[in-house]
Order: C-alpha cells, then sequence, then structure tokens
C-alpha cells in the first residue's frame, strides 16, 4: 500500500477523499488526512446559518464515522508545519509521516490591510478591532466580541463583506460597511448594479459607506474604537470584521520550495501538480493560469480530478482516454441571496469583450436592476447582472454558457414579462459540457457527438458512449437529451416504450385503466405489437407496475408472474452472488427492542451479513433463495411486514423523533410518519418513492431531499414535494403550508396519483416535475385548487389501493404452490454450490471471485444445511 | 399430453441413452423458468450441471415449448438464469440475465449484445409428465 497524506480537511479537501472513496482508491493507499480546525470538514458556504440556528454538527460535510468506514485516518487539531521532500516525509505538530502522494488542499486565510492601530494577532485589542469572518472558531469569536455590544463594522463590501454584516445584524448589532471601492461587490457588479443594491442594502438598516480607505484605527469616544478614514471622515464602533479579500493559504508551500505565483498561490498544472509532481494541490491554495478560484464548485472539479488520477495510477494501466483529467478553468458565474437580496453575476459582467454592447433595466420603485451583454453583433449573450431578482439567472446562464444563440432583439431577455415574451430553455438547452453520466464521466458533448457519427437510437449512443451502463440513474436525462437532439436533426423520435408496445407509458396506463385491463396477457393481445409475443425486460417491469398501481393484486399471482422482474417474482432484492437481501418493513424508523431481537435471532440463525440503511430499517443480506420463505415466516411471525426494497413502489417513511422527545418538537412526526408509511406502504408507482417527516423546522429527517416532504409547523404541516438525492440531487419545493392532518393526506393521495398516471417509466418525481409543462404551478392548480376536476377521483383510486394492501410475503406464505419456486432446484434440496462467502468485520460477505473454483464443487460441498456456505477466514 | 414438444435444438442427434429425466411437467412455471440439478458418477468424473429449465405456455396452435439452458451467468459468475425475465426480440424468445440484462437467445444460446457470450444449451423433450434432457454422456448418470 502507498501513503497519500491530504493536508487541510477543508470542504475541498474533503470532497476529495469522498472522491477516493467512491472511485475505490482506498483499497491501494493507506490515507491520512491532516486538518488544523478542532472541526470536521464543514459547510463553510453555509456558514452564516451558525448564527441563524444551525450548529457545527449540522453544518458537517461527513462524519467521523465516514472517514473510518472508508479506513482514512483522520487528525484535527494538527497542523502540518512542513513538508521535508528530500524523504518524502511531512512534519506536524505532532509527529512526522511518510507521503508517497501528497494533496494540499489548505485552502485560504482572509486579508487583513496593514493599518495603524491594529491589534497584534492574539492581543485583547485585536480580539474586537482585527475579527475575520472564514471558520466556525471566528465566529465563535465575533460572537463573543459582540456580546453587548451595539455596533458593528466590516471591511470589505464583496460578497463575503455582506454576509458578515447580516451575521453581524443577526447578532442584534447595527451593523456599517466601509469600502474602499466606489461600489458594493465591485468584482461582480457594475455601478448601477452596486447602486441598486446599496439601495436595498440601506433601506435595511445597514450602513454603507463607500469610497473609505482606512488608514487609522485609535480609541474611541462612544465606542471603543474610531476608524479614521483617509478623506478625513472617521467612523466609531464596538468591533471590526475584515472582509478584504483572501489570500491562498500557500506558506507550507513556500517552505518546501514549491513553485508559488507572484502574488500567492500553488502554481498547478491541468492535472493540478503543483512544480513537484507528487504534489498536488487543490481548492483556494491553487493557482491555475494566474488565477485563484475563490468558489466551491472549480474545487471540487479538482478534487475529483485528482481523485479519479490517484484511483487511477493503483489500476496499473489506464488506457482509456476518457479517464485523464484536465482541469481546464470553471466558470465564476454567482447567484446569491445577500441580507435577503437576490444578486446574480454571469459571465463578462462588466462587458469588457471588445465591442460589447449593453442593455440595462431599471425599476426604481421596486429595486430591481439588470444588465445584459451581448456581442458586437448582437449574436452572443456574453453576460449579465442581476440585482433584486434572480428569476432570470438559469435562463441567462444557459444562453452563456452554452453559446445559445440570442433571441433577435435581446433586450426581451431583461424586460418585464409584459413587454414581451418571457424566454425560457428547456432540457435541451443544457451546456455540451454538462455531465450526463457521471458513472463514465460522459457528457453532453459525447453524446452528440455519438449522434452525428451516425448513432442515432437509444441503444447504439449507450453503446458507444458507455453513458447509462453504470448505476444507470442518468437513464431519464440521457433519453431527454438523445430526443431533444434527435428531433433538432429531423430524426422522428419514436416514443415507443419498446419493440412490443407502440405507445408510452402513460398511454398504456389509461388503456389499462379505461378498459379495465388485468394481465400483461391481455394488454399485449390487445395492444401489443405482436399479439402473442413475450414482451421483454422493459415492457414487462413497466406493466407489471402499471397493473399494480391500477388493481393492487398480488404480485405473486400466476398471471402476474411473468411479467414481474426477478427481484418482483422472489419479493427480494438480488446481489451480486444470486443471494437475496431481506428487507422487513420498520415503520419510521421506529422498532421496539423485542423485535429488534426478533431480527438478530432471525440474522443469527440464516448467517446473514445485517447493515443499517439510510432509510432508518436494517437489511438482512446473502439469503439464499430457498431460505427467503423461512425467514420471512418468522419475521412475520414477529410482527414484521414486507418492507417492498425490491419493488418501485414506496420505500420508507423517515422520520425525527417529534414532540414526543424532542425538546424542539411542534407536531408528533412520529404518529404523522406511521401514519403516511403505514397508508402508502406497498403503492406501486413508475419509480421508487421516499417520504420523510421532520417535526420542526430543524428538519433533522432531511424530508427536503425526499419525493414527499412534511415539515411540521406551528400551525400544522407544510409539504415539500418532488426531491430527491441520488446522482442528481434535487431539494424538494414547497408545495402547501400550514395543513391539517385530514388536508394534507388528501393532497399527497392526489400528488401520488396524478403522478403515477402521468409520469413515464422510471421518472422519479423530480424528473417528472422537470419535465411538467407549467411547473409548479401547474401542478398546484391541479392538485390543490383541483382545476381538471380530479381530484375526487384520484383520491378514490388512492382509497381503493389502500384497502386492497396486503403484505405480499404474508399472501405467499398463506399459498403453497407461490412457495414452490422458493428452492434452488426443482429436483434437488441442496443450496447452490456456487454461493460462497467469506467472513469480514465478523460479517459475511461473498467472495472474491477469484476464490471460487471455476468447477461448481461437488458431492462434498453439498450438505443440504442452511448455514452450509464454505466459510474461509480472511485476515 | 404426451406429445413431444419442439425444441429448438434438434433432438435427433441425441442417441436416446443419454435422455434424463431431471423433473416433471408440475414444476415448471408457465411463462418463467426454474433451475434443475444433475451430476454424473464417479466413472464419469463426477460433473454436475446447473440447468435452467424455462417453458413457454402453449398459444394457439403452437405446443408448450421447454428450452434448457445453462443456469450459469457468466457475467456476474452467479448461477441465476433461471430466475431472469423471458422476453423476445423479433420474435425470437430470450432470457434476460436478472442481474446485468443481457439478453441470451433461448435456441442456442447466443449472447445478443455480446457476440463472444454464449451460453450452453441442451435438448429437451417431455416424456409423459418427465421433462427430459439430453446430454453427451449416457444417461447412466445419477440424478437426485
Ligand atoms: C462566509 C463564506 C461564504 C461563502 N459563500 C460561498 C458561496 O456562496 N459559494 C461559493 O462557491 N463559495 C463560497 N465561499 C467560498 C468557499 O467556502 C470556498 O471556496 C471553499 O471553502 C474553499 O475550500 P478549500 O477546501 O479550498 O478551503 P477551506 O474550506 O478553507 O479549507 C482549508 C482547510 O485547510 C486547513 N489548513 C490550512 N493549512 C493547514 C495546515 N498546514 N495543516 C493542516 N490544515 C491546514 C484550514 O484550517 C482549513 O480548514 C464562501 C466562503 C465563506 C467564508
Ligand atoms: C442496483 C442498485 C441499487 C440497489 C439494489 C439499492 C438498494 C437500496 C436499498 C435496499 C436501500 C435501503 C432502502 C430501505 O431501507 O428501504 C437503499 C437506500 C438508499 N439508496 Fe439505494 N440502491 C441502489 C442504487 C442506488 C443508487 C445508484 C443511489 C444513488 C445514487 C442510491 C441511493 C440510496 C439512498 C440515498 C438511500 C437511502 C434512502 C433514504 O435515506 O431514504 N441507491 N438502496
Ligand atoms: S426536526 Fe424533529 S428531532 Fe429535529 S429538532 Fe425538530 S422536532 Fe426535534
Amino acid at each position: 500500500m502507498k501513503n497519500l497524506i491530504i493536508i487541510g480537511n477543508g470542504m475541498v479537501g474533503h470532497h476529495c477523499v469522498e472522491q477516493l472513496i467512491e472511485q475505490g482508491a482506498t483499497a491501494h493507499y493507506q490515507i491520512h488526512v491532516f486538518g488544523e480546525e478542532r472541526h470536521i470538514a464543514y459547510d463553510r458556504v453555509h456558514l452564516s446559518e451558525y448564527f441563524t440556528g444551525r450548529d457545527a454538527e449540522s453544518l458537517a460535510l461527513g462524519s467521523a464515522e465516514d472517514y473510518i468506514a472508508g479506513g482514512i485516518t483522520l487528525h484535527l487539531d494538527e497542523v502540518v508545519i512542513s513538508i521535508d521532500r528530500d524523504n518524502g516525509e511531512i512534519v506536524t505538530s505532532r509527529g512526522r509521516h511518510p507521503y508517497d502522494s501528497l494533496v494540499m488542499a489548505t485552502g485560504s486565510t482572509p486579508f487583513v490591510p496593514p493599518i495603524e492601530g491594529l491589534g497584534a494577532v492574539g492581543s485583547a485589542e485585536a480580539a474586537s478591532n482585527r475579527l475575520v469572518y472564514r471558520t466556525l472558531e471566528d465566529l465563535d469569536q465575533i460572537r463573543a466580541a459582540a456580546k453587548g455590544k451595539t455596533r458593528g463594522v466590516v471591511v470589505g463590501g464583496g460578497l463575503l463583506g455582506l454576509e458578515a454584516a447580516n451575521a453581524l445584524k443577526s447578532l442584534g448589532l447595527e451593523a456599517h460597511v466601509v469600502e474602499f471601492a466606489p461600489r458594493l461587490m465591485p468584482v461582480q457588479l457594475d455601478e448601477d448594479g452596486g447602486q441598486t443594491l446599496k439601495q436595498h442594502i440601506t433601506a435595511l438598516g445597514v450602513g454603507v459607506h463607500l469610497n473609505r480607505a482606512t488608514t487609522s484605527i485609535v480609541p474611541g469616544d462612544d465606542y471603543k474604537w474610531r476608524m479614521n478614514f483617509a478623506d478625513g471622515e472617521h467612523l466609531e464602533t464596538d468591533l471590526i470584521v475584515f472582509s478584504a479579500g483572501i489570500r491562498p493559504q500557500d506558506a507550507l508551500a513556500r517552505t518546501a520550495s514549491l513553485e508559488i505565483g507572484e502574488r500567492g498561490g500553488i502554481i498547478i498544472d491541468d492535472e493540478c501538480r503543483t512544480s513537484d509532481p507528487e504534489i498536488f494541490a487543490i481548492g483556494e491554495c491553487a493557482l491555475w493560469q494566474s488565477r485563484i478560484f475563490g468558489l466551491v464548485a472549480p474545487g471540487y472539479q479538482m478534487a475529483r480530478g485528482v481523485a479519479s488520477l490517484l484511483a487511477a495510477s493503483t489500476h496499473g494501466e489506464s488506457d482509456e482516454a476518457g479517464d485523464s483529467f484536465c482541469f481546464q478553468g470553471a466558470d465564476m458565474s454567482t447567484k446569491l441571496k445577500l441580507l435577503g437580496v437576490d444578486v446574480g453575476s454571469i459571465g463578462d459582467a462588466h462587458g469588457q469583450t471588445e465591442g460589447a454592447i449593453s442593455y440595462r433595466y431599471c425599476d426604481e420603485a421596486e429595486g430591481v436592476y439588470r444588465r445584459l451583454v451581448v456581442s458586437k453583433d448582437r449574436k452572443q449573450v456574453l453576460g449579465a447582472v442581476l440585482v433584486g431578482d434572480n428569476s432570470r439567472y438559469d435562463t441567462l446562464l444557459q444562453y452563456v454558457s452554452n453559446a445559445i444563440a440570442a433571441p433577435k432583439d435581446p433586450a426581451a431577455l431583461i424586460l418585464p414579462d409584459s413587454s414581451g415574451e418571457a424566454i425560457t430553455l428547456g432540457a435541451d438547452a443544457l451546456p455540451a459540457t454538462a455531465t450526463l453520466c457521471s458513472c463514465h464521466n460522459v457528457s453532453k458533448g459525447d453524446v452528440c457527438g455519438a449522434i452525428d457519427a451516425g448513432h442515432n437510437d437509444l441503444g447504439a449512443i449507450k453503446a458507444s458512449t458507455k453513458a447509462s451502463t453504470g448505476c444507470g440513474g442518468c437513464a431519464a436525462l440521457l433519453k431527454k437529451v438523445v430526443d431533444a437532439e434527435l428531433e433538432s436533426r429531423g430524426v422522428e423520435v419514436d416514443h415507443s416504450l419498446c419493440e412490443h408496445f407502440a405507445h408510452t407509458r402513460q398511454e398504456l396506463y389509461s388503456l389499462v385503466r379505461v378498459e379495465s385491463i388485468e394481465t400483461f396477457s391481455e394488454l399485449m393481445a390487445r395492444h401489443g405489437r405482436h399479439a402473442g409475443a413475450l414482451g421483454c425486460e422493459i415492457c414487462k417491469p413497466a406493466v407489471g407496475s402499471i397493473l399494480a398501481s391500477c388493481w393492487n393484486a398480488p404480485i405473486t399471482d400466476p398471471s402476474h408472474i411473468p411479467q414481474q422482474d426477478t427481484n418482483d417474482t422472489f419479493m427480494a432484492n438480488m446481489q451480486k452472488n444470486g443471494t437475496y437481501s431481506v428487507v422487513p418493513r420498520i415503520p419510521g424508523g421506529e422498532i421496539t427492542p423485542d423485535k429488534l431481537i426478533a431480527i438478530g435471532d432471525v440474522a443469527k440463525r440464516y448467517n446473514l451479513y445485517t447493515k443499517i440503511t439510510g432509510g432508518q430499517r436494517i437489511d438482512l443480506f446473502g439469503a439464499q433463495l430457498h431460505e427467503l420463505p423461512e425467514i420471512w415466516g418468522e419475521l412475520i411471525a414477529a410482527g414484521f411486514e414486507t418492507g417492498h426494497a425490491y419493488g418501485k413502489s414506496t420505500r420508507t417513511v423517515k422520520s425525527c423523533i417529534g414532540t414526543t422527545w424532542c425538546r424542539y418538537g411542534v407536531q408528533d412526526s412520529m404518529a404523522m410518519a406511521l401514519r403516511l408509511e403505514d397508508r402508502y406502504k406497498g403503492l406501486r408507482s413508475p419509480h421508487k418513492l421516499k417520504f420523510a417527516v421532520s417535526g420542526c423546522t430543524r428538519e433533522c429527517a432531511e424530508a427536503q431531499s425526499k419525493d414527499v416532504g412534511v415539515i411540521a409547523t406551528e400551525n400544522g404541516w407544510n409539504l415539500y414535494v418532488c426531491g430527491n438525492g441520488g446522482m442528481r440531487p434535487r431539494h424538494a419545493e414547497l408545495f402547501a403550508t400550514d395543513l391539517d392532518d385530514e388536508t394534507l393526506i388528501s393532497t399527497i393521495d392526489r400528488f401520488l396519483m396524478f403522478y403515477i398516471r402521468t409520469a413515464d417509466r422510471l421518472q422519479r418525481t423530480s424528473v417528472w416535475r422537470e419535465g411538467l409543462e407549467g411547473g409548479l404551478d401547474y401542478l398546484k392548480d391541479v392538485i390543490i385548487d383541483d382545476s381538471l376536476g380530479l381530484g375526487d377521483v384520484l383520491e378514490t383510486q388512492m382509497q381503493l389501493l389502500v384497502e386492497r394492501y396486503e403484505c405480499e410475503w404474508a399472501n405467499a406464505l398463506k399459498h403453497p404452490e407461490k412457495l414452490k419456486r422458493f428452492r434452488s432446484y426443482v429436483n434437488d434440496q441442496r443450496p447452490d454450490p456456487g454461493v460462497v462467502n467469506i467472513v469480514e468485520r465478523e460479517q459475511i460477505r461473498p467472495a472474491p471471485t477469484a476464490l471460487i473454483a471455476s468447477d461448481a464443487p461437488t458431492a462434498e460441498a453439498s450438505s443440504t444445511k442452511t448455514t452450509s456456505q464454505l466459510v474461509t477466514e480472511i485476515r | 399430453m404426451t406429445t413431444s414438444t419442439l425444441t429448438a435444438t434438434n433432438d435427433t442427434s441425441v442417441d436416446s441413452s443419454h435422455w434424463v429425466t431431471l423433473c416433471q411437467r408440475k414444476d415448471l412455471v408457465e411463462g418463467s423458468g426454474v433451475a434443475a440439478w444433475h451430476e454424473t458418477t464417479e466413472a464419469q468424473q463426477n460433473r454436475s450441471y446447473q440447468i435452467a429449465l424455462f417453458t413457454l405456455p402453449a398459444t394457439g396452435s403452437d405446443a408448450m415449448q421447454v428450452f434448457a439452458i445453462d443456469h450459469h451467468d457468466p457475467v456476474s459468475g452467479a448461477n441465476v438464469m433461471a430466475r431472469g425475465l423471458l422476453g423476445d426480440q423479433a420474435g425470437e424468445p430470450l432470457v434476460i440475465s436478472p442481474l446485468y440484462k443481457q439478453r441470451y437467445r433461448l435456441k442456442d444460446g447466443q449472447c445478443m449484445e455480446d457476440a463472444a457470450l454464449r451460453l450452453k444449451v441442451w435438448p429437451v423433450r417431455i416424456e409423459g409428465e418427465d421433462i427430459q434432457v439430453g446430454f453427451d454422456h449416457p444417461a447412466s448418470a445419477r440424478t437426485a
């Protein structure tokens, strides 16, 4: 094993660790991470929320357990003092550690200009006149300094300075901003934009002092300090926070004689290598083509790239060109809410491109300012400035990063809607550089390339680009892009589900419902392309899901067997070695000690691997086919039901403890979670459904990342919809507020049924919502205002499904003929001798294939006892 | 009930002494698969076979069809083919691997995505209630 050391456990260093784990580099490297701060990496971008209710723990980006699980040693509160390149070692405050490769992610430090009268670092004066705004510790100091005081000044009117001013305000101080330049946010905004922002901010009671250079700080008369400015003016204050820019933290690199830029920053090449090829630098400490990137996204790009280089170097050869990484700079466009004011800056916001022309729209009444910068020939949008309203940001950004041709009258892009068509862009407007498939790192450009090379159906494009052949999470997005691209090239796009049905999923759903079709063969006979065809892995599960969503008959009934995918057939998820996982439902994650013991007993008896999942329940892995009925018999006897982890259906309702125990809870989130899980369990849908309920706005259940999220308020429940985690996370959107219990349920009923009716095959609610014409407002019209008059129908249909619910395993166990398939072999009692496990961390796991003899073992391995798997200990 | 069924491979090449009864008609599942075990005697080197048996239901004029194909999935290395989904592509019956979804033609085991992958297939016949598979070794082999 080689030694890899990462210096700095900030946002970028942490992301690098995550990527190393994900890309499998932990198997080849012994990784040590050193962080100067006491805290594990936290979300600096949301640092200000530390003053508005969040604590260090909730800002943390990872946990010590994650590091341990990844086999990574994390040394917090341990500063790296020097790098001994000759011996390949680093020296910390506590000792020396060898490295083969080194990643520097030391970030940056706030710049404090040399001003007469500043307290020396660490002095009593500094505790109130030399504060900065970068770390949790800094914020603790500001909080301490603000105690019992009335006025605070921030030096620096940039993005961070304004955040700091907001923080002072939230501590109850009268806040002032002192800026050297003639306007606020000089980097991002132009003069009018800065002016508009100033209006907003002064209206909020924050003092704005422009064109002020501080020359000295002396004791004040009315307040503790007096700041004297170059123009003779002065301002008194209790405390001073500096936010006058950042300086890359490159001291360590300097002493190690790595190449440093003229104005600081560790010089890196396109692979993020410093002048020593075994040392990488990423994030805000790195200088690429004379630029420092002071945002997280570029830092994350670097982290991902370096992780892939390190992972690839351990896989021996890396012959695929697609694997190489080349940092190519990053877009510095920003979209912010500062002191509650929208601010956006895109591309060439200052119109510095030669011949650039600007359009400006200014509404002083509403405090809205928009500037559009276009090329000389008015065909390209180059940049934009937005203040007071960011609703056009996404569209304008698409125009810029995508080089989409500007409309004939570019001004329409910034004029109010009434004076022109509001211009929005659909999914086809993703930039060519946008990554569609992150498993294989396929961009939209790669997909277009494949189309141009003559591949004009999804299958061929998948085969040639490998897109969507990894985890498959991008399948829907890929199809959207391919369809849009083909359509734009004039190729007629076939919306057929597959070769067996010339219909979309939505059309099949309507046919099933309208014609009361109850089996796959009936649907094939009436509407298939070839009446007697067998179907395929696309249409069979899709139709199975539609039938279940409409009629909810037991999926193991003989007429339904042929269309179920193996997971549904055996009501368990097949794992990579042909064994299954068993997932009992644990509603809301609430479980009695007796039930916990029952699960433990079963797992022990059948020698199953157990793991607590992110869905607040317990998965049991490694069950063989013939063991499933016995295992479920025992689980059901202990009071469990199937968890439907195998189906495209309701998974879990995650929940926090709520008023029952929590001192913050305002509603009984536990009871609501149980009610929701009980109502929607077993509901089959186009894709899996995840729910969560939180007992107050602290949102411990992370409901805003779910398809259906419920958050308690003083007056009832707020409902959020269409969120998800996974590879393309999406925040759920607020759908309705302060609902009572019954209205909450009926709203969710309608929402889910409408989704089931209208979504495409394997389309999560998030993707469905993004493709919905009319967006969230349309959805509200249909669900809340009942604009289609569907409300009652949707609720009745849901009620039918709820009434027909039956635990599928309980049903199967009642019908012996359904169980006859649960045998490894129809003519033999033995378990599959091909299933070989090893023991790791005191539990079983499948043996690597190399350990399994290529010829299936014969008689000596054929004992029929359930726990007779060959178990080899490895150390 | 006693008509032997058509299978995709030509069963006349199989010596009648090589037919082995693997299971009964009632053990099959229509429109889906089951797995069967077969092993040879010591004299025949104790070889073992895992065989997936798929049943296409009778439709109109066509009799029920049974196919025997290797139960071992070459891509995952797991013995799971019998739990794959049945389907067809351009009218040709297939089984789709339950793990990574490759498609294999039932008649000859050819993988539709990868020319290099081919599953072993065996001829099948139905004698009364017996489902028999033809091996290339004599049927003196012991079956459980
Ligand atoms: C208040 C605030 C708001 C922000 N808002 C946004 C925003 O909205 N959008 C955006 O894109 N960006 C924003 N940023 C910027 C963003 O936080 C940074 O780009 C990002 O944190 C940089 O990550 P990094 O890992 O390079 O540096 P850091 O997160 O600073 O991490 C560097 C770490 O290395 C440690 N370290 C340094 N030297 C050593 C050593 N010798 N030994 C051990 N450890 C060491 C440091 O203690 C630190 O913990 C904001 C920043 C702040 C302060
Ligand atoms: C074949 C692939 C996959 C299988 C078999 C699988 C299976 C599971 C199972 C069984 C659970 C536990 C859920 C429960 O307790 O009900 C789970 C949870 C989860 N899975 Fe997967 N998963 C797969 C792929 C993915 C992928 C690709 C992602 C993300 C990119 C993902 C993200 C999650 C998350 C975030 C949870 C936690 C759910 C929560 O907190 O609500 N899964 N998965
Ligand atoms: S979300 Fe739930 S657990 Fe978290 S603070 Fe609120 S009530 Fe308590």
